[in-house]
């Protein structure tokens, strides 16, 4: 009688210890920015020997959004330590998407400094391998963050669905645009100007801020890919109708792997959701097996 | 010594004097039955009117209630709009968003008369102030109670709040200010079964504040009419009228009863017996023939 109570307490005792772990385990983290700024971010503690792997939203929108939960719950799944940060776009604890005709005094600087504030942050917590994983236009946040002196603890860098800046804008069109803004800030003009830019129809900015994104186009990340030392992965979708029908093309012609997923979108929604978590659970492991 | 009392003595009046004299007082009686109820429905009107008012006025401070509930809920979502926070850290682009954006973002209501943020000393974030959409340029932190104002044909009611950076209130960042068009809002909360809405009249001169919780109080109004108390009313004055025929009504036919079936064959009769002092023959009127006096 007495063995049976020993071992029901000892059963209690062991469920609450899990919860009290896991609850540990993940959790939303408060971070100020150099810029005084709070931002904050997903994490989940993994396998210690395992690398982290940070999972980058894409343009306006926040850790919640649907391609990135799925990401994370598979690497955190499968072990990895994840951290999932929400640019903050400027604003203390952005918590939702930023409408495109919200003020947007952000800049593609800003966003790359944040990102290594959270690649700091994690090889302070102790972990000295990093990987970085990109949704969209977040991959041009990346590739601007590996363009200033990235980290070494940085081993790889995984993009899905990189974008192709010159889908709905051509080149003449993004560079007529980059002028005007230069020639705006020339004259010291800080008045907001409201353009077309990414999906936005509307974008609402100063003329500084709108330059730091429209300064990109296909040829610059092409380049920066081609530059980058960090091993780089892309994953793309079949259907991904926010990218020319060239543009995997010219990826795969300068040498980058890609991988396409038959028949997925830009959000790799449906049932290729699990097809998107296995892709990405392979170039994690392939990796693992190349260190 | 015996009393004696004086000895009133009538001359004999015709019958049809006391048969007048009966009615008189039968229709005086009737009549007074009248006034007292209609005294009395008076009296009921006039004491579902004042419950009528109570009602209306207890629905008024109801919807004021609703609409400081509404404008709490308007803060708390103004709290969590990432847009909003941003303009308290940077009010560089404020006026683009107090016009653009504030109210036509969908994130609060856009029956908003006018939002306005103000910064920790209770100025507003705005550099210049707009005529179009008149909130105060400064708020006083430390008094930020509700009021009322009219101005023009509506009264504005004005809520100030605190702007938090988060929801466990640690850190304040400014402070919010909504007005509401009086008028349109307690049209919008709610049904009201005892007010006339449209005859609310603010009672205030323009430009003078009143405190939110003084202005039931200063409101004039009117009520709706009850239409069970309408109906009431009705078949109480159509019953009273109906009662004042019959009593006409069966007044006039007993006066008629009276003189045809008592003052005619006694007057007869009185007739003949003045005839048989007289020394006439008894059987000469031909009434008498058949043996019948009454």
């Amino acid at each position: 009688m007495k063995w049976i109570f020993r071992s029901l307490l000892a059963t209690l005792i062991g469920m609450l210890a899990s919860v009290t772990v896991s609850a540990n385990a993940s959790h939303i983290v408060d971070a100020q920015l150099p810029s005084g700024k709070v931002a904050s971010a997903y994490f989940q503690a993994g396998k210690k020997d395992r690398p982290a792997v940070l999972v980058l939203h894409g343009f306006l929108q926040t850790r919640a959004f649907p391609t990135v939960v799925s990401v994370v719950e598979a690497v955190s799944t499968a072990g990895y330590t994840s951290l999932a940060p929400t640019l903050s776009l400027g604003i203390t604890k952005r918590n939702k998407s930023l409408p495109c005709e919200a003020v947007h005094m952000h800049t593609m600087e800003e966003d790359a400094a944040e990102l290594a504030f959270w690649v700091r942050w994690l090889v302070k917590k102790g972990y000295p391998s990093v990987i970085l994983v990109g949704h969209s236009y977040g991959n041009l946040q990346l590739l601007t963050y590996l363009g200033r002196q990235p980290s070494p603890a940085v081993k790889q860098v995984l993009m899905i669905s990189l974008t192709d800046v010159e889908k709905k804008q051509n080149a003449q069109q993004r560079s007529a645009l980059a002028e005007d803004l230069r020639s705006r800030i020339a004259k010291g003009s800080r008045a907001l100007v409201d353009a077309e830019m990414g999906h936005c129809n509307k974008y609402v900015s100063p003329p500084a801020a709108l330059l730091s994104y429209v300064s990109i186009s296909r040829e610059s990340i092409l380049g920066a890919l081609a530059k980058s030392t960090v091993p780089t992965e892309v994953i793309m979708g079949s259907k991904d109708d926010r990218m020319g029908p060239d543009w995997i093309e010219k990826l795969i012609s300068r040498g980058i792997v890609v991988r396409v997923i038959p028949g997925a979108s830009h959000f790799f929604d449906n049932q290729y959701e699990f097809d998107l978590q296995e892709s990405v659970l392979k170039s994690l492991q392939g990796a693992a097996s190349k260190r | 010594m015996p009393l004696s009392f004086p000895r009133w003595r009538f001359s004999p009046r015709p019958i049809a004097h006391y048969a007048l004299v009966l009615s008189l007082i039968l229709i005086t009686a009737l009549a007074w039955l009248a006034v007292a109820v209609l005294y009395d429905t008076a009296h009921l009107k006039e004491e579902v009117a004042l419950s009528d008012e109570k009602l209306a006025r207890q629905e008024l401070d109801e919807a004021i209630v609703l609409l400081t509930e509404h404008a709490y809920r308007t803060a708390q979502a103004m709290m969590a709009w990432d847009e909003a926070r941003q303009q308290l850290e940077d009010p560089i682009y404020y006026g683009y968003w107090r016009h653009s954006r504030a109210l036509a973002a969908g994130v609060i209501p856009d029956t908003l008369a006018a939002v306005d943020l103000y910064d920790l000393n209770g100025h507003s974030l705005s550099t210049v102030s707009s005529k179009e959409a008149s909130m105060p340029d400064s708020i006083r932190p430390q008094n930020i109670q509700p009021f009322m104002k009219r101005e023009g044909e509506h009264g504005y009611v004005y809520y100030f709040f605190p702007f938090y950076r988060s929801p466990d209130q640690v850190h304040l960042l400014g402070y919010m200010g909504f007005k509401f068009d009086l008028q349109q809002e307690l049209h919008q909360l709610r049904k009201f079964r005892y007010l006339d809405l449209s005859s609310v009249d603010i009672g205030v001169n323009e430009d003078r504040s009143v405190p939110l919780h003084e202005l039931v109080s200063r409101l004039a109004f009117q009520t709706i009419a009850n239409p069970e108390t309408r109906a009431l009313e009705k078949i109480i004055s159509r019953s009273f009228y109906e009662i004042v025929a019959i009593i006409v009504l069966i007044s006039l036919l007993a006066y008629l009863a009276i003189v045809s079936v008592i003052t005619k064959p006694l007057r007869h009769l009185s007739s003949h017996i003045d005839d048989m002092r007289r020394g006439k023959g008894i059987l000469n009127r031909p009434g008498f023939r058949g043996g019948h006096l009454v």
